[in-house]
């Protein structure tokens, strides 16, 4: 018998296999695509999130349980109503132009997956153009973009205004982060949001697709 | 008379073996030769190509252990860096201790006047430049670009000519770009009196960061290259966070630091055999709860203090990091970070270090935490002299002459050694205290204060300080912008 409690014991220990034969029994029983992953796999993942910010969980656990979340996304995906795929949201994130830092960018990109929204990582030294053709392409809710440098910092306001002058900034929110991006220059770039650290990305995210 | 006798001048610390140190190369070794370095700049695939390194892909250049040998050989065992008035200040060899240096130019400040951070300003680089200037401690400073305290590209510059301002000591700094480099290296060498005369009595050093793991930035090369050619000391160092852009375990974080390290070092001596570089490499780990990489980690001190007993098997010397806290404000927790940090780089005796005043994350610079260093540092330096065994300091006639039931109070041998006791400069020792008591946070604001509104730095000539600001002028009108700093 399929259990929401053996699925959400999955996505806390990151265990891959117990989500997808869980995963596969709940659709074998007839449990709707779409509740197996709001109350199963989201629903895991919400109290994965909690524990984390209580501290305890710590990232590379979180990261293994949003890797098992992925494997069960990945089968309910395709049985989805075209409506439920996207209350997922999607998220395009990138590190601007001349920075070739990573890892922060990637952190948060993870735990974006992790919580159920598709993410398409453009990669490092992301130019302006690059991120605006993303917004044509992908149509994503959010833009995140990432500068650990005090110098490609500008790139962030020149991404935005780049995508003003092609009547795209209303296309998608715009959150930025970096260690040396604080909430003033945030705003004075013109962005909607800024998150300190990857947790209240997440957090932000979630926020701001919930109100759109 | 003694007889085959040795005295400990300092006391004897290691954290790795000789064997230790030997395997730590070899599989370093073994990361260059195989693993393979990823390269965006174009002159040093070139210059990797012909000194026989497989490049056939730049994101794997391939660097063969003999080429990293003969780098390591030529490289120089011995800097000096210089005052601005071109006097020797700091040698940088191995085995000449710890000299530890502050960062006036964070993106916020601690503010001393009222405990609250805040943006940092241009005049904040100036006040923190003099405090630096006026602690005897503090033998250098390291830059890092001016951040947002002006607008543009320039704030790095204008941070570093507030500080050839307002110390005379060695500056080492984080630079925007080559072209910002080029007009450092120009700007230095009007203090110096010429650019060969700065080469030769270097007062400045430039700074280039590998990106982890294992990649080599575009910029951060072409910076490197041109300290190289212009013969001016480079600190190479990267920031290795354990768990995240390196492998978690300790020898594994050390081996891609010092692979990092090496495969710039490789290049840089086949630009300029003899080139002047500082190893170094900030290795910490990120906090799985916050995901900050943690400058008050035991493990910083750790990893730092192995990579020193690395990089001096090299016989190069070493960029080290001390002084520094994840604490937000000074505190009991920032008091014990430091105090840890200072003593075990002393004892592995890191020859350049970095991050003193630091809280917040390295986000913010706090010129009361620079002052607890300095005192914490004075203690250090008492420990650092070790013991001397003679028949001086053991008097056993002295002892033998008084006896039990004496005192050596009235003695003229304790009056002869006593002042070589350490006496606290802001640490509070009172014993009856009719007032109450300050604290130890209140002496070090009462402190910090005093040394600012009070520490005149030694002027610079006038005409210097005019052809200064007149420089200073052009790169503020390139930007379209008034002469002038945005007020505090």
């Amino acid at each position: 018998m399929f259990s929401y409690d053996a699925l959400a014991e999955g996505i806390m220990k990151g265990d891959t296999n117990a989500i997808e034969s869980e995963v596969n029994k709940a659709l074998n029983e007839g449990v709707k695509a779409r509740v197996i992953l709001v109350k199963g796999l989201i629903g895991g993942m919400s109290v994965v999130g909690k524990r984390f910010k209580a501290g305890e969980m710590f990232l590379p656990e979180v990261l293994m349980s949003a890797s098992a979340m992925h494997k069960g996304l990945n089968i309910v995906k395709p049985l989805l109503a075209k409506s439920d795929q996207k209350t997922m949201g999607k998220i395009v994130i990138g590190t601007v132009e001349g920075d070739i830092h990573d890892i922060g960018k990637k952190i948060v990109g993870f735990l974006l997956e992790g919580n159920g929204f598709e993410v398409i990582d453009l990669g490092v030294d992301v130019k302006a153009e690059v991120f605006s053709k993303a917004i044509e392409e992908y149509e994503p809710d959010i833009l995140c973009m990432s500068a650990l440098l005090t110098t490609t910092m500008p790139n962030m306001e020149e991404t935005i205004d780049l995508l003003k002058r092609k009547e795209l900034r209303e296309k998608a929110k715009v959150l930025v982060g970096g260690a040396p991006v604080n909430d003033q220059f945030a705003k004075s770039i013109g962005a909607d949001g800024y998150a300190p650290e990857a947790g209240s990305a997440v957090e932000w995210v979630k926020k701001a697709i919930a109100r759109s | 008379m003694r007889a085959n006798y040795i005295q400990f001048n300092t006391p004897q610390f290691r954290i790795l073996s000789d064997k230790q140190i030997e395997e730590l190369h070899f599989a370093t070794l073994q990361i260059l030769e195989r693993t393979g370095v990823a390269f965006e700049c174009e002159e040093a695939i070139d210059i990797l190509g012909d000194g026989g390194a497989d490049v056939s892909n730049p994101n794997r250049v391939k660097i063969p252990s003999c080429m990293v040998e003969q780098a390591i050989r030529t490289a120089p065992k011995m800097i000096t860096l210089f005052t601005r008035e071109g006097e020797p200040a700091i040698v940088l060899n191995g085995q000449a201790g710890s000299h530890f240096g502050s960062m006036p130019d964070c993106p916020e400040i601690l503010d001393p006047y009222t405990r609250k951070r805040r943006k940092c300003y241009v005049e904040d680089i100036a006040d923190t430049a003099r405090l630096i200037d006026a602690l005897p401690n503090m033998e250098w400073s390291y830059l890092a670009t001016g951040h947002e305290t002006v607008p543009g590209a320039i704030a790095d510059k204008v941070s570093l000519l507030q500080f050839i301002l307002n110390s005379s000591k060695p500056v080492v700094a984080e630079i925007n770009d080559v072209s910002s480099l080029k007009e450092m290296i120009d700007l230095c060498s009007i203090v110096a009196g010429g650019e060969e005369q700065l080469r030769k009595r270097p007062f400045f050093g430039g700074s280039s960061e590998p990106v982890s793991p294992l990649i080599q930035g575009k910029d951060a090369m072409e910076k490197s290259l041109l300290c190289a050619e212009k013969g001016i000391p480079n600190v190479v160092y990267g920031m290795q966070m354990a768990g995240t852009t390196v492998p978690a375990t300790f020898p594994g974080c050390l081996a891609i630091a010092n692979a990092e390290v090496l495969s710039q070092l490789v290049v840089l001596q086949l630009k300029n055999p003899g080139a002047p570089v500082i190893y170094g490499s900030i290795l910490s780990i990120m906090d799985m709860k916050t995901t900050i990489f943690s400058y008050g980690a035991p493990e910083l001190t750790l990893m730092v203090g192995a990579l020193t007993d690395l990089c001096h098997y090299y016989k190069l010397p070493m960029f080290g990091t001390a002084g520094c806290t994840d604490a937000e404000v000074v505190d009991a927790q920032a008091g014990a970070e430091i105090t840890y940090q200072i003593l075990i780089s002393a004892l592995t005796g890191a020859d350049l270090v970095h991050d003193v005043g630091f809280v917040y994350h390295g986000r913010t610079i706090s010129p009361e935490l620079i002052v607890f260093v300095d005192e914490i540092i004075d203690m250090v330096k008492v420990l650092m002299g070790g013991i001397e065994i003679n028949d001086e300091t053991l008097p056993l006639d002295l002892i033998e002459r008084l006896g039990p039931k004496s005192n050596y109070l009235n003695e003229s041998h304790t009056l002869k050694h006593f002042r070589k006791f350490w006496m606290p400069r802001t640490f509070d020792r009172s014993f009856t205290k009719k007032k109450g008591v300050k604290g130890c946070e209140q002496l070090l604001k009462e402190r910090t204060i005093e040394i600012l509104k009070t520490h005149k730095p030694k002027p610079l000539p006038e005409n210097i300080v005019m052809e200064l600001k007149k420089v200073e002028k052009t790169w503020f009108d390139r930007e379209g912008l008034k002469h002038e700093y945005p007020k505090r």
